[in-house]
């Protein structure tokens, strides 16, 4: 008896699992000084957060704030966003604040013998404040220390530099202008000088950092507002739990400060898999009970069958909206306002279907309808569903076939009772201002009331109205110097309203051209500031994961009461044109990345292209960038140079661990100006029809059987 | 603390960012019931673990084998200290899906061989599982190694594999005595590894080879239950 389990152990421990070594190729929870994720304190580090970590850093020394957003991209590239500000460095303001850019790339993994080395830009494009480049190497020692060198050009090359390379254009108040650019022939030019440092684990939760700084905050000590009597600094970082830590920092032996980190990662919900309750199981048919047709002859049968199945939905929360039954096959259409995985909509459709349809169904379609129209057909063999009930996931999805409902054929009219179908909610609002440098700061908070009324297939009248309660929007005083028609610029006078404002009230009408195209026409108040027409034709087969769409937009600006009056286009920038649209290409990379291109007129009439990159998690998560790049020459354009900026959406199921289809989204911009700036239109196609095709129904097809 | 202090916060943000109060759609979750999941999901800790007194346990056993002639089944989940008369609410093929008896809750598991192969609505699921090679070496109370894979959820809803290799010992007969249950038992004992860690499961068979009772780790966040068949 012994003899066997011992042998049986040594085997288990000879199966040689995996070990997780160096597998990890140093990561950190830490951020550094910069908000970037590493050990030390002002200098950078090759160290990574893990995949997705989304990290908010706010320090805070003598007269410097800086609050900085990182993101690691991809597991070697990390991204960040920076907003800093000095007091009394600047000749003309009292705090001078800077909108930063930061890159970094993991060029090699830590192996046994060798470190991590990273290259890395800061504040490459802006203002150039915090410019500068560097080549760092990192390697750990044991579980607990970390030793990292490098080389830095730039601000990281300013103190006690060790030799110049080429030229590079010393920072400036006067020269800083518009910023925005890229100043690609400064990168690793001029002098440069080696920093380094290590960090030390004292504990799990406790990180002691040291570091020779290369940074000798010229501009600062010039501007007498920073003193460095040395080159060392230090720090003491506190991981409080997963999601915070705290840090205390001494630099240059004349200052101490303080910074806070909150991050997440949105790989982690608040439970895996969802807390929803069980799906009813897959009632499995008798032996050759599939030929029995006699329910077909019944009179009132297919009335009763129709009936319990749209109460079986509704106890999944599946609004049936119409229904064909054949002897052999049975076709739904599916209104899913519930699931954000369409996948789980599916799966809980089908096993409803399985219960109460008659044996001799055997193949089972599901119709998913959005706006009104038809977005994808599914269809599932009822065999295969009984067959594959318990089997690996993956399995029902070989078995799945998704076809475009307009090429599939015929699918079932609406039930009467389903339009017209009238929606509201009424809910709190929030609306912020960023980064204005007389209060980086601004908020309103007040209640708003939408409407959607759905007269009929494809047909939506929807409104949204918004009271202000409180907040100092108004108080932001933008002296607008815009030599472009003042499409966006004028953000703050449509802020000073105290009445209720009409956020948008149009009708709209979704249709289905042909198959693999999709329309919309949408009229009236579009968005706070245009009135008008837009009309979108969007080309996108199911199975595809490119899609084609061209826009087109007549369009007038409204009162800044957003009210139902009007105002002139004549701007003191110019008079905005009439017209404006947009041809574009969307397309899965099916890595986790999605990229969209957008070519056309602006609303200031300015004629370009805008490109946008996020990072889309399979729940529903996504980071991204964007930067539009038009004819207006970056001195029109003003601070900034261009428009660009960050969008994120958070799916509130992520948060509640229940299925919703609500989430959150936001765009940061650094600056708002009138070059390259879109219309804001409700119920894009893409959008709307995407989550019902294959490539994203696959992407979270483990809920098809949850 | 740490999860719900951070949920919590991130409520916070996105509740002003974009719920709504009332609303007559399914799509919009409004605050309220924001509020409520949370609550829940805090509740939900483990922690304070509820006894659940063993009088009470017999009783609703008894009145579940009066109740009905079907297959019954008691599960307890070590992590929470839940225990539940199960009834079977449908088959299909070799496997049974079993919910709660004398309650509508919509939360269940499927049971192959009378061993738990997934579970539906308790959070962290597992999906579904492997173990052909299980039942075989339990079922002859054989001792060797056989592979097992579990199937979750992961925070992407993709299905995560842990593939398990397991070491079957079978130890000496025992009486099992569970509602109309009276019979003689082999005890086998099977301990796991997988890349993320270990787990020590037992299965209790019967001479004719029926598993009558067993503890199964079920992944990370459902711990172990123990499934006792009652007849």
């Amino acid at each position: 008896m012994i003899r066997t389990s011992t042998r049986v152990l040594i085997t288990l421990g000879l199966l040689g699992l995996p070990g997780l070594a160096l597998a990890d190729n140093l990561k950190t929870l830490t951020t550094n000084n910069y908000g970037v994720p590493g050990g030390l304190i002002d200098m950078p580090t090759a160290e990574s957060a893990p995949d997705g970590q989304l990290s908010t850093n706010v320090t805070y020394f003598d007269g410097f704030y800086r609050a900085t957003l990182s993101f690691q991209i991809t597991d070697r590239l990390t991204g960040s966003f920076r907003y800093a500000g000095t007091e009394g460095i600047s000749p003309t303001f009292s705090t001078y604040y800077d909108r930063s850019f930061d890159l970094r790339f993991r060029v090699f993994d830590e192996t046994d013998w060798t470190p991590a080395v990273s290259v890395g830009l800061r504040d490459f494009v802006g203002t150039g404040l915090l410019s500068s480049e560097y080549v760092v190497a990192t390697k750990s020692i044991g579980d607990r220390l970390r030793v990292t060198g490098g080389l830095g050009f730039g601000r990281l090359g300013s103190y006690a530099s060790d030799g110049s390379i080429g030229s590079r254009a010393p920072f400036s108040f006067a020269q800083a202008g518009t910023g925005g650019q890229f100043n690609v022939d400064d990168w690793f030019q001029g002098d440069y000088a080696f920093f380094g440092g290590v960090s030390y684990q004292a504990t799990d939760k406790l990180l002691l950092s040291a570091e020779y700084s290369s940074d000798n905050y010229d501009t600062a000590q010039a501007a007498g507002v920073l003193k460095r009597s040395t080159p060392w600094n230090f720090a003491l970082s506190y991981q409080i739990n997963d999601g915070m830590a705290l840090r205390a920092f001494a630099l240059h032996g004349e200052e101490f400060g303080a910074a806070l980190t909150f991050s997440l990662n949105p790989k982690t919900p608040s439970v895996k898999g969802g807390t929803e309750l069980a799906p009813l199981p897959v009632a499995v048919r008798g032996p050759r009970s599939a030929e029995d047709l006699g329910w077909t002859t019944q009179p009132g049968r297919e009335k009763a069958i129709t009936a319990s199945l749209e109460n079986s939905l509704q106890q999944s929360e599946l609004d049936l909206e119409g229904v064909t039954l054949n002897a052999r096959s049975a076709h739904v259409r599916i209104r899913n306002e519930k699931y954000d995985a369409t996948s789980q909509a599916l799966g809980r459709t089908l096993r409803v279907m399985s219960r109460e349809l008659p044996a001799s169904v055997e193949m089972l379609h599901v119709t998913l309808i959005e706006n009104g129209i038809p977005a994808s057909t599914m269809s599932f063999s009822r065999t295969d569903l009984e067959r594959l009930e318990h089997r690996p996931a993956r399995e029902a999805l070989a078995a799945a076939q998704f076809s475009d409902t307009l090429r599939f054929g015929d699918y079932p009219d609406p039930f009467p009772e389903v339009y017209p179908r009238f929606e509201w909610s009424i809910g709190p609002y929030l609306r912020t201002s960023l980064f204005d440098p007389n209060d980086p700061l601004r908020l309103d908070l007040g209640v708003r009331a939408k409407g959607k009324y759905h007269l009929g297939s494809g047909w939506v009248l929807s409104g949204s109205v918004g009271q202000k309660v409180i907040g100092n929007l108004d108080e932001a005083a933008q002296p607008n110097n815009s030599q472009l028609p003042r499409v966006r610029s004028d953000t703050a006078l449509y802020n000073q309203t105290d009445e209720p404002f009409l956020e948008h009230l149009t009708v709209a009408k979704y249709g289905r051209l042909a198959p693999d195209f999709y329309s919309r026409v949408t009229a009236g108040y579009l968005e706070r500031m245009y009135a008008g027409v837009s009309g979108e034709v969007l080309w996108k087969p199911v199975n595809s994961r490119l899609a084609l769409g061209a826009e087109l937009n007549y369009t007038h600006p409204r009162d800044f009461d957003q009210q139902f009056g009007l105002r002139s286009r004549v701007t003191p920038g110019g008079t905005i044109p009439e017209f404006n649209g947009h041809v574009s290409a969307y397309y899965d990379f099916g890595n986790g990345f999605h990229g969209q291109l957008d070519a056309g007129r602006y609303l200031a009439g300015d004629w370009g292209s805008t490109i946008t990159l996020d990072r889309e998690f399979a729940n529903g998560w996504k980071i991204g960038a964007f930067a539009t790049f038009t004819d207006v020459s970056s001195s029109q354009f003003g601070e900034g140079s261009f428009d660009k900026g960050i969008r994120f959406t958070v799916p509130l199921s992520w948060l509640l661990g229940q299925p919703t289809k609500q989430k959150a989204s936001g765009v940061i911009r650094p600056l708002t100006r009138d070059g390259g700036q879109r219309l804001e239109v409700d119920g894009r196609l893409y959008e709307t029809i995407r989550g019902s095709h294959r490539p994203e129904v696959a992407k979270s097809w483990g809920k098809y059987w949850r | 603390m740490t999860r719900i202090s951070k949920h919590l916060l991130a409520a916070g943000l996105i509740a002003v960012l974009g719920l709504t109060a009332c609303t007559n759609t399914r799509q919009e979750s409004s605050i309220l019931s924001v509020g409520k999941s949370l609550i829940d999901s805090r509740r939900a800790q483990p922690g304070a673990k509820p006894q659940v007194d063993d009088g009470i346990v017999q009783r609703e056993i008894g009145r579940a084998l009066q109740s009905t002639d079907g297959p019954l089944a008691l599960m307890q989940i070590e992590g929470t200290g839940s225990v539940a008369v199960l009834r079977v609410i449908e088959t299909n093929g070799p496997h049974s899906t079993w919910a709660a008896w004398g309650t509508s809750e919509r939360r269940s598991v499927s049971t192959r061989g009378g061993v738990i192969t997934s579970t539906r609505g308790l959070g962290t699921d597992l999906m579904s599982s492997s173990i052909n090679g299980l039942l075989t070496m339990v079922s002859r109370r054989q001792d060797g190694i056989e592979s097992q894979v579990l199937r979750h959820l992961d925070g992407e809803n993709q299905i995560e594999e842990t593939l398990a290799y397991c070491a079957f010992t079978p130890g000496p007969r025992q009486d099992y005595a569970a509602g109309a249950l009276r019979l003689q038992a082999t005890r086998v004992d099977v301990y796991c590894k997988s890349d993320t860690g270990t787990f020590s499961n037992y299965y209790l068979v019967s001479q004719n080879g029926r598993i009558v009772k067993s503890r199964t780790w079920l992944g990370e966040g459902l711990g172990y239950f123990t499934l006792s068949h009652l007849r």
